[in-house]
């Protein structure tokens, strides 16, 4: 079945743009211009991924994340500016799927697509293992192999990169993260923050640099795609 | 400048001898700093003054004379009696030191000249000194009398008089709302009094000078002694202050003399000390309001060039991304209008840094001394040529019946100006619909105007479409910034001129704006 891909935004400029690579990319792309329209499309035609613009004039397209995840299995995109870490935060805390800068390069855009895609296939059944280009991690046996050598980790730093692997390629919140290793999203992230050093020493080559462990600034972590 | 109150022209009551009701004013009313009356108004008092004396010597004079008519004819109660009427109408009229004196006077005469014996201050028999003593009683009793009668009559007008000067005052000082009108409302009520006093108020510690600054260095002292009052020479300097705090400094100069007519001086103080307080807080007021309203100005900058450079730029690089990545899989049509894309927005985005830096230009003031007699018609022409590649679909009707019309202005702005109203017109108007450009001369204006038909402008929105940022709501395409409007209304009014919106122009809507500039020259076709 073609996937359908679903654009709000204001400006039809940046559905137009969009279009010619996400129709030969297999998709099948609809256009909104407005929250209402844009509502009207998903529960008429249906999407799997809607990339939505959070600057509507009819609404903020924050108010309408929850609308669009009621309607079934479908992952939101948030296209947004990047100075705006409270309203990426606020759109994830909403249920988006994930957010792409704008401008950005249609590179990050089919990245950030394909992963959210297929988290959610993904997403009935939790997979049992992660395989990465690098990265091997088997979920039942707590095992974590870089390039093939095995990587001692503590239970903490163990259940973080499960969380961020379980949605690699996509930002995860600190929010999210805290729950996952603490237990209380309130925890101080200055934990956060420290653990995710421990793991970076861990796995990365240059950990001032990281490539697989990526800071979302303001907003959270990323496993790097393992695409 | 010494440190003493010294004995300035209207603290010092000056005696004027010759000046007899107004030196009477003084034992009535207490020595009191004062005002004097403009030049016009003391010499009409003079005037009135002049006619007094005129009075009380004819009074005297013909009492005088009835009197010794009276003794020649051998009638003495008729003579005395008739002497005693002359001094009382004198008192009445004059006041109680022209009545006094005039008692005196006649007393000195009857005894003199009338009583017996004749030219000798002596008393022939007893009998005569009854009549003389009641008739020195009754002269100065009713002498006094009669003056302190009219002495009250004078200080209640007085009174009044300064009342409504200081009412007036007191109203012109209220309607201030900027502290420049202070001192316009202080020339405007009292004639020379502008010329004699200096205004200047605290403002962050120091003293600003509201209009000339002669004595700025006597306020300054006075200020930093927080004295109430200080005089020095011909030149008094009061503190004027509100709620414990020091708001500003009057200075008054006055020369010796100027006394007659004067005005309360402490109920001014204290007056324009409230107003000048009032108008720095006002002042204040609207400082924080600028800086609110800058602070709103640059949020809503920020928010635009978010939306507004990043939308046309998420285009481009959509666009450029897709093509470097994914150009050989892509068939040639969607190339092409890759590129178009690309194009289109970076034309977009050329507009609205063209349009943010004119925002500029318009935020930081015009150089007028760089206009130049431009011709109108060829600007209008060029913005139209530039309207039509963007109202494609559009009709546009023109009358320009002017060959040339010169204005005083900057070419490229004028072509600005005009071209964002045409635009405008197209972004707002369905296509195939009909935008009418007219052209015409009247009053030395040079009126321009582009209608179109579109949905229109809500009558509250009328002004508020020329607002920086403002967007129309529609169901046209939106691809402004807000700004261009904004723009041709800072640019017409830089050139002198202004700008409106009329709006609906007929029932189905339809938006016209009118630019009015001021015309150097004009030519008109048939005039060839």
């Amino acid at each position: 079945m073609t996937a359908r891909i679903l654009v709000i935004d204001d400006e039809p400029a940046i559905a137009e743009a969009l279009r010619p690579v996400l129709e030969a990319t297999g998709f099948k792309v609809t256009a909104a211009e407005t929250a209402a329209d844009g509502l009207r499309s998903a529960t008429e035609n249906g999407a799997d991924v809607v990339l939505l613009d959070l600057g509507l004039p009819d609404a903020d397209g924050k108010e309408i994340i929850s609308k669009l995840r009621d309607l079934g299995s479908l992952a939101v995109i948030v296209l947004s500016a990047r100075h705006q870490e409270a309203e990426k935060v606020a759109s994830l805390d909403e249920g988006a799927d994930d957010y792409v800068n704008k401008p950005f390069g249609i590179e990050e855009l089919m990245a950030r697509i394909r992963a959210a895609m297929r988290r959610m296939t993904n997403a009935p059944a939790r997979p049992s293992t992660y395989e990465g280009s690098e990265l091997h991690i088997d979920f039942g046996k707590r095992e974590v192999k870089l390039l093939g050598e095995e990587v001692k980790l503590s239970p903490k730093e163990f259940e973080l990169l499960r969380t961020l692997a379980e949605h690699a390629g996509q930002v995860v919140t600190q929010r999210r993260l805290l729950l996952a290793g603490w237990g209380d999203p309130a925890t101080d992230a200055q934990y956060l923050r420290s653990y995710i050093g421990l793991l970076r020493q861990k796995l990365e080559f240059d950990p001032s640099e990281p490539r697989i462990v990526l800071t979302e600034p303001g907003v959270g972590y990323r496993l790097r795609d393992s695409d | 400048m010494t440190g003493t109150a010294s004995s300035s022209s209207w603290t010092n009551d000056g005696d004027r001898a010759c000046d007899a009701p107004a030196a009477l004013g003084r034992v009535l009313a207490p020595p009191q700093p004062r005002f004097e009356r403009p030049a016009l108004e003391s010499a009409q008092a003079r005037a009135t003054e002049l006619r007094a004396i005129i009075l009380v010597i004819a009074i005297f004079g013909l009492s005088t004379g009835a009197a010794f008519l009276a003794q020649s004819l051998d009638r003495h109660i008729t003579s005395a009696v008739v002497y005693v009427l002359g001094v009382t109408l004198i008192g009445s009229v004059a006041g109680v030191r022209s009545g006094v004196s005039a008692a005196v006077v006649a007393s000195v005469i009857y005894n003199f000249f009338l009583s017996q014996p004749l030219f000798r201050f002596s008393i022939s028999s007893a009998d005569e000194y009854v009549p003389l003593i009641v008739f020195n009683l009754s002269a100065i009793v009713s002498g006094l009398l009669a003056g302190r009668l009219n002495d009250r009559a004078r200080a209640a007008e007085e009174a009044q008089r300064q009342l409504a000067l200081l009412l007036d005052v007191s109203s012109r000082l209220q309607s201030a709302v900027r502290v420049s009108e202070i001192s316009s409302a202080l020339g405007d009520s009292g004639g020379d009094l502008a010329d004699k006093v200096e205004l200047y108020v605290v403002r962050d510690g120091t003293l600003t000078a509201l209009g000339s600054s002669f004595s700025i260095l006597f306020a300054t002292q006075l200020l930093d002694a927080q004295l109430p009052q200080h005089a020095s020479g011909d030149e008094t300097a009061f503190l004027l202050s509100a709620a414990d705090e020091a708001v500003g400094v009057l200075v008054l100069r006055q020369s010796a003399g100027d006394q007659d007519q004067r005005f309360d001086i402490e109920a001014l103080v204290n007056l324009l000390g409230i107003a000048v307080e009032r108008c720095l807080l006002l002042e204040r007021l609207a400082e924080a309001e600028a800086v609110k309203r800058s602070e709103q100005f640059k949020t809503s900058l920020l928010s635009s060039v978010s939306h507004d450079m990043r939308t046309p730029l998420a285009a481009i690089s959509a666009s450029a991304s897709s093509l470097s990545s994914y150009g050989d899989e892509l068939p040639e049509a969607s190339r092409r209008d890759l590129l178009a894309m690309i194009e289109t927005q970076c034309a977009r985005l050329n507009r609205y840094t063209t349009n943010l830096l004119n925002l500029g230009r318009i935020q930081s003031g015009f150089d007028s001394a760089g206009f130049a007699e431009i011709d109108a018609i060829e600007a209008l022409g060029a913005a139209l040529s530039r309207a039509r590649e963007v109202g494609r679909a559009h009709v546009f009707e023109k009358s320009i019946p002017l060959d040339y019309a010169l204005v005083r202005g900057d070419p490229v702005m004028l072509e600005q100006l005009f071209y964002n109203i045409l635009d405008n017109a197209v972004q707002y108007s369905p296509d195939g619909s009909r935008i009418e450009v007219q052209v015409r001369a009247a009053e030395g204006q040079l009126v321009v105007t582009v209608a179109d038909e579109g949905a229109g402008v809500a009558p509250r929105d009328l002004t508020r479409i020329f607002e920086r940022f403002y967007r129309g709501g529609g169901t046209v395409t939106r691809d402004g910034s807000g700004l261009g409007l904004a723009i041709s209304k800072g640019f017409a009014e830089a050139f002198g001129g202004s700008i409106r919106a009329e709006s609906p122009l007929r029932t189905a809507g339809g938006t016209r704006v009118v630019i009015d500039l001021p015309l150097a020259r004009q030519q008109h076709r048939d005039e060839t």
